[in-house]
């Protein structure tokens, strides 16, 4: 009698873990408030990258690039900026577009973000 | 003993079930988004876009590229979106340059409407590079590698010594104030208009040529407070206008953007109905550059 009780919770519990599954994965998975940038498909990752650069021409900062481009995931950013370039060439951007992108390619790729005042070491 | 326990149990493993179910589905192994589109994007994601967007179409002035990728946003109203953003931004102090692009942007696309005319841009544009899902039929990067998109950079526009058919120059993007001048009162007129708001304070800030000027901030403060705003944000009012709501009582100072004049004392006037009741009018003040 003991092993059918057994049983049966053991099944109550595949029960609960399968409607959980089924609630956090189709009815209200993580994120459903709305997605990342980094989630965003290849074409328009690149535009995002093409309008930080066209932001970067005009202001020259790479502090401010470096931030905008953080927004597109974890990937290093120089890596960001070289993924864009490919979309970019396979949907035949203007040559303007591909400077622009370049430029900012040249720029992040010798952008290192300032050093923190960490605490000295004795 | 036990058998009087009854089924219990069953429910408690459902529910030690379901607990175990949204572990594995919200911590452990989560829903992972790819290929999304800029609609699907979180409401903080939007207004990090549309700075974006606002922030290039300043740094390039081509309204159709702007336009076209504030429509992949699916806004409902999308003027009606960036002034009110522009306005939080302000509000809340956050980036006041990203919020005179949105204002300014806002009253481009709005003076575009109006007019019926093609925005700056638009007649010389050279064809947007449209988010597009990448052609099968050819794939030039299969054989090139992340690594070689450094090794053969495309020229940077410094070195390049001949210039390319997208350097034409554009018509001017819009009205903007004549650098360095200073805005001065032109005429300041009592309003009295019972349709109109109570103690309404419009501003209306045109540059030397007697020009319309959006994303001018105009500057607020009274007794212990302070407010800003920008002109343009109204898409049905022309691009210099903005206004403010005065409290009864309370007396105002006004400046218009860096260094104008400041416009003190300013409060509600009084003024007189038809029948010789009273009630609180406003001021209409009329700004430009000499």
């Amino acid at each position: 009698m003991r092993l059918v009780r057994l049983i049966w919770f053991l099944l109550s519990i595949a029960l609960g873990v399968a409607l959980g599954l089924a609630y956090g994965w189709l009815v209200k998975p993580a994120g459903y408030g709305g997605t990342q940038p980094a989630s965003l498909r290849a074409d328009y990752k690149a535009d995002y990258v093409l309008m930080v650069a066209e932001v970067y021409q005009k202001e020259g900062s790479e502090a401010l690039a470096a931030h905008r481009l953080a927004e597109l995931g974890s990937d290093p950013l120089i890596r960001i900026v070289q993924e864009a370039i490919l979309s970019a060439r396979q949907l035949e951007y203007s040559q303007r577009d591909m400077d622009s992108l370049a430029h900012l390619a040249g720029a992040m790729q010798n952008w290192a973000p300032a050093p923190t005042q960490a605490g000295s070491t004795p | 003993m036990s058998e009087r326990r009854g089924p219990w149990y069953l429910f408690t493993g459902v529910l030690i079930g379901v607990a175990l179910g949204l572990l594995i589905a919200w911590v452990i192994y989560p829903v992972e988004y790819t290929d999304t589109a800029p609609f699907s994007l979180r409401s903080d994601a939007k207004e990090t876009l549309r700075g974006l967007i606002a922030q290039a179409y300043m740094a390039d002035g081509d309204m159709a590229r702007a336009r076209s990728r504030l429509a992949l946003l699916q806004d409902a109203n999308p003027l009606q979106v960036m002034a009110d953003q522009a306005q939080r931004m302000l509000a809340k102090n956050i980036n006041p340059d990203e919020a005179r692009a949105l204002a300014q942007l806002a009253a481009d696309m709005q003076s575009a409407l109006a007019t019926g005319t093609p925005g700056p841009g638009e007649q010389d544009a050279t064809p947007t590079p449209a988010p597009k899902q990448s052609k099968s039929k050819t794939t030039p990067t299969a054989t090139l590698e992340i690594g070689q998109v450094i090794l053969t950079p495309t020229r940077a526009p410094t070195k390049s010594p001949t210039p390319m058919d997208t350097f034409t120059p554009r018509a001017p993007v819009h009205a903007s104030a004549t650098p360095g001048a200073p805005f001065a009162l032109k005429d300041k007129n009592k309003v009295c208009d019972p349709k109109l708001i109570n103690r309404l304070l419009q501003v209306e800030v045109h540059n030397a040529a007697d020009a319309p000027v959006s994303g001018v901030r105009v500057d607020v403060t009274w007794g212990s407070g302070q407010d800003s705003f920008f002109t343009g944000l109204f898409p049905q009012m022309d691009a210099g206008y903005a206004d403010f709501v005065m409290a009864p009582g309370v007396t105002y100072n006004l400046q218009i953007g860096e260094g104008g004049e400041l416009v003190s004392k300013i409060e509600a006037p009084d003024c007189k109905n038809t029948d010789g009741s009273t009630y609180s009018g406003g001021w209409m003040l009329d700004f430009n550059q000499p």
